[in-house]
């Protein structure tokens, strides 16, 4: 008794409710352990700060906290934020309620959930066990505090032997560092290995994402729908199932997907950005339109939105305005107006998205009354942009070519091929899924036979074909740091980077691939500059 | 949807969580008056029987969910491995006052490094439903044994008390009737178990429990399977 009292004396909890009376009977509690310091937040707003300074060993949190960030976004947050130390504590309590949304999140995962109600001793004999499963891990969340991965990877063989106990959570941590390596052929080792012996959803869901780093697209389709089947609330399957029909060019099955998944949980902002695309391409105006706006107002308390949800939001709403959907035409335009204002307040200093956005009013006056004085000021302007002293960005280029495809005036058509020229037409390239699978399937053919300069054009070709698989876009990376690594490294043009950069901005921050392609370019950018540095 | 039509789950839903905020309240609340005041057997006793109700409530509770749950075809399993003797330690820290309170003594064997694979609340739920009947039931001692069994987990709770009546011996758990429900209050309980049981599976083998008489302390014997 007296060690275990000890033991809490030394360990920080914050806890987190937005009920008061719970928050401080959970305060009294944990303090009745032994526990010194206890901080308590209403929201996740505040926590993200509390955590910060404070760094606590363990955070209990509430799904539900009201209006704002719930439980599991909390946990995504710090993630994202790079804030979350890996030997803290997460956990998740629920009521039985939100458990389905809760387990179906595969990406994120806390360290345990705890279900409503609980008694005293239930909750000292749920934390002891996660204590003490903590302090044999230490070793291995000290080195990946460090960021030394592979030391890591050695403890998790070496931990195992002493103590049985540590053998699953090893596996699971080694999976996770080799993913986020994106050693996957290795990865998909270990995961196949704990399949064998039991079909667990995380090892599925591992497997999956190994094999859509290995190119396995079927595979990939089999394992991912295997999970559905066996949790249908496993959105985390759900995204990379639609991922995997879009690069297949089967573009019908992943919207399909997508709506499922955002009936499921509506809250993603990234999964409703790409239900809006594949909604347009449908010509499902209608969604189009509810998901964009839906994205602005995630977008309020998140730091994934991006200029080009905003364009996306303008150029919709001028469709539904054009079209025939009745009251929703004639409603649609007054929101123009918000959002104009609040791209002035979140990014007065972009140069290129207030030029979008001028160009979009001019636009919209220009359809106003077709008169020849705003033709003739619109196409003065499309001038202009092809002296632009920088790269257009996608979304100007983006505005352009919404411009371009319902403008009937053939000169101004003319006009702006001019100034998207043939270099930036790149961007513009036709999806032809097949076409890039196969460059993608000889590149790496060609990577593995270390003829990296050939590996590079192929995945080039294949991400011109398909510009937002992030897969290849990790493949013509890697293929860039080996020839950054080589004497060749005149042949890493910017603006394949840039290409890369923008094929995998829609990568979330918990995918594996996000820190996988940031290492990437860390290490690119460091050789370019070292090699530059020899030159002079 | 139409606007007008209400959710039946969205209610249900909203309903079970405000419930289970208020027990989380009084369970604390009960936690912390037994500790703080001094108190006579009879108030302990009072006190003790008050947490055991509100842990029947809660058990009742989540049973409804998982039926309604099943009857939607949507009972997912979050299995992982787990640690029987963890396991039985949160049994008994969960039912500690009661216990206490009632000086039922308690023993647990279980083999040395245990684990297996099965979803940890709902076979916890499930246990703690069985292990509440016991020490309702008892007379002095209850027993949780766990063993494998030709690749299938085996949890036995053995109790001193009477055994199971001769007609809950007869029925089969899988099949809920209305007489078993109106004549026991448990037949719901076995129900919620054997349909947790039973969404267990690996190779094509279920889960399964049974109810027996006799064995190690001459009372009953649940029995609860894991392939």
């Amino acid at each position: 008794m007296n060690n275990s009292f000890n033991r809490y004396s030394d360990i920080s909890f914050l806890i987190i409710d937005d009920f008061s009376e719970f928050r401080l009977s959970l305060k009294n509690m944990v303090e009745s352990f032994g526990s010194r310091h206890v901080d308590t937040c209403t929201n996740a707003e505040d926590a993200l700060e509390v955590y910060a300074e404070h760094y606590h060993k363990m955070i209990l949190v509430d799904y539900n906290l009201g209006e704002g960030l719930s439980g599991l976004q909390l946990l995504e947050e710090l993630n994202h934020r790079n804030l979350l130390k890996s030997d803290t504590i997460f956990v998740l309590i629920t009521g039985e309620t939100a458990m389905n949304l809760v387990m179906g999140a595969l990406e994120y995962r806390p360290d345990d959930y705890l279900a409503k109600p609980f008694t005293r001793n239930s909750l000292k004999a749920r934390l002891d066990k996660l204590i003490k499963q903590n302090e044999l891990l230490l070793p291995i969340y000290t080195s990946l505090n460090k960021n030394k991965p592979n030391q890591a990877l050695s403890l998790c063989d070496a931990l195992p032997l002493k103590n049985k106990r540590a053998a699953m959570p090893c596996i699971k941590i080694k999976g996770d560092i080799l993913l986020k390596s994106g050693q996957y052929a290795k990865a998909a080792n270990i995961y196949s290995g704990v399949i064998e012996h039991k079909e667990l959803n995380w090892a599925l869901m591992g497997l999956a994402k190994s094999y859509a780093g290995l190119g396995m697209l079927p595979e990939v389709k089999d394992l991912a729908e295997r999970i559905i089947c066996k949790n249908k609330y496993a959105l985390a399957a759900y995204d990379l199932l639609a991922e995997t029909c879009c690069n297949l060019g089967d573009y019908e099955q992943a919207y399909t997907l997508l709506k499922t998944a955002i009936e499921i949980s509506p809250n993603s902002l990234i999964r409703q950005r790409q239900l809006g695309y594949l909604a347009l391409r449908y010509q499902d105006i209608e969604t189009a339109y509810a998901t964009f706006k839906k994205v602005l107002l995630l977008g309020k308390s998140s730091i994934k939105i991006l200029p080009d949800d905003f364009i996306n939001a303008l150029q919709v709403i001028c469709i539904v305005q054009l079209g025939s959907f009745g009251a929703l035409s004639r409603r649609a335009p007054k929101e123009y107006n918000v959002i104009y204002r609040t791209i002035t307040k979140t990014y007065p200093n972009d140069m290129q998205l207030k030029t979008a956005v001028e160009l979009h009013q001019m636009f919209l006056k220009y359809l106003s009354d077709k008169s020849d004085a705003n033709l003739v000021e619109l196409s003065k302007f499309l001038q202009n942009l092809s002296s632009y002293p920088d790269k257009l960005k996608p979304f100007l280029i983006s505005e352009i070519a919404f411009i371009e495809k319902h403008i009937k005036d053939d000169e101004i058509k003319n006009l702006i091929e001019e100034v998207i020229g043939v270099e930036q037409s790149e961007l513009f390239t036709q999806e032809n899924a097949k076409k890039s699978q196969n460059y993608n399937k000889q590149g790496m053919l060609k990577f593995k036979q270390k003829d990296y300069m050939t590996a590079k054009n192929a995945f080039k070709t294949a991400l011109l074909n398909a510009p937002s698989n992030a897969n290849i876009a990790l493949n013509l990376l890697q293929c860039l740091y080996k020839l950054a690594l080589s004497d060749n490294q005149q042949l890493i043009e910017p603006s394949i980077l840039v290409l890369c950069s923008q094929s995998l901005e829609n990568l979330e921050p918990s995918d594996h691939r996000y820190a996988h392609s940031q290492n990437l370019f860390n290490h690119i950018k460091a050789q370019l500059v070292t090699q530059t540095g020899k030159v002079k | 949807m139409k606007e007008t039509e209400i959710d039946f789950s969205t209610v249900l839903g909203a309903s079970m969580h405000d419930m289970k905020n208020s027990l989380c309240m009084l369970l604390q609340s009960i936690d912390l008056i037994n500790e703080k005041i001094d108190h006579d057997n009879q108030t302990r006793t009072e006190l003790a029987q008050i947490h055991y109700e509100i842990a029947r409530v809660n058990s009742n509770l989540l049973q409804l969910l998982a039926l309604y749950k099943n009857n939607n075809k949507n009972l997912p399993l979050n299995v992982e491995e787990h640690y029987i003797d963890e396991l039985v330690d949160e049994l008994w820290a969960k039912n500690e006052m009661y216990i206490d309170n009632r000086q039922i003594t308690c023993a647990c064997e279980v083999e040395d490094e245990l684990a297996w694979f099965f979803d940890l609340d709902l076979v916890s739920n499930l246990l703690n439903d069985i292990l509440v009947n016991a020490l309702r039931y008892t007379k002095s001692k209850i027993l949780i044994t766990a063993k494998i069994v030709e690749e299938v987990l085996e949890i036995n709770i053995y109790d001193d008390g009477n055994g199971y009546p001769d007609i809950m011996l007869n029925s089969p758990t899988s099949k809920m009737n209305t007489t078993n429900l109106i004549n026991n209050r448990t037949g719901l309980g076995l129900y919620f178990a054997n349909l947790i049981a039973n969404a267990h599976e690996t190779n094509n083998l279920r889960g399964s429990i049974e109810l027996n008489n006799g064995g190690l302390l001459g009372g009953s014997i649940f029995t609860l399977k894991i392939p």
